[in-house]
């Protein structure tokens, strides 16, 4: 997906973003809220195909 | 919290939905070691099974999601493998222990929690790997 970035005006909670910056390894606020979002997006992507695939029984296991 | 579950993780849930907790959580971000990949394509043996992992691998693929090891990764299991005592000998030489090796060697190279059914294997490779998060399913 192309990224396309707009300029938005909100309050955040500071406390978090600091937090945030740590735990995503960023530098800047930007980045800490856009790496948020595409974990947040990425997750979700792959959370659907688990709900997708699941409960089809067409699997063998070959390694124990 | 980053999360890697085993093969036989998502074996259970493409059959029968087990672990919908685990493979469901939206607080977990999850990782797929490419060895887990490797064994789930080892037993799509259908057309159905092989569309099935197709779509899975898909998203994980595409968030960067799919954990490759570098040399020194391989170095550490060669090592590992070496200090096996010959009264184990026998679970080294099988497949799918070298395999869950590399696994919990991925899982701890991106600081994840493993989640597996296999007690027998990982206590082994705890033994040698003390710092891995493993949880037992």
């Amino acid at each position: 997906m192309e990224k396309v970035y707009v300029k938005k005006t909100m309050y955040i909670n500071s406390n978090y973003i600091k937090k945030a910056l740590k735990i995503l390894d960023v530098k800047t606020e930007k980045e800490a809220v856009n790496k948020a979002l595409e974990i947040i997006v990425e997750e979700d992507e792959i959370i659907n195909v688990h709900k997708e695939i699941g409960g089809t029984y067409s699997i063998e296991q070959v390694y124990k | 919290m980053k999360v890697v579950f085993d093969s036989n993780i998502y074996i259970h849930w493409i059959r029968g939905r087990k672990y919908l907790d685990l493979m469901l959580d939206v607080y977990t971000q999850k990782y797929m070691s490419n060895y887990v990949l490797m064994e789930l394509w080892a037993g799509a043996k259908t057309k159905q099974a092989t569309r099935v992992i197709e779509k899975l691998q898909k998203p994980y693929l595409k968030a960067g999601r799919v954990i490759t090891l570098a040399t020194d990764h391989f170095i550490t299991i060669g090592q590992i493998l070496s200090d096996i005592p010959n009264a184990q000998k026998n679970q080294m030489k099988n497949a799918g222990f070298i395999n869950d090796l590399c696994i919990g060697i991925s899982a701890l190279a991106i600081g994840a929690k493993l989640y597996t059914t296999n007690k027998n294997d990982f206590e082994t490779i705890k033994s040698y790997l003390p710092q891995l998060k493993v949880v037992y399913v």
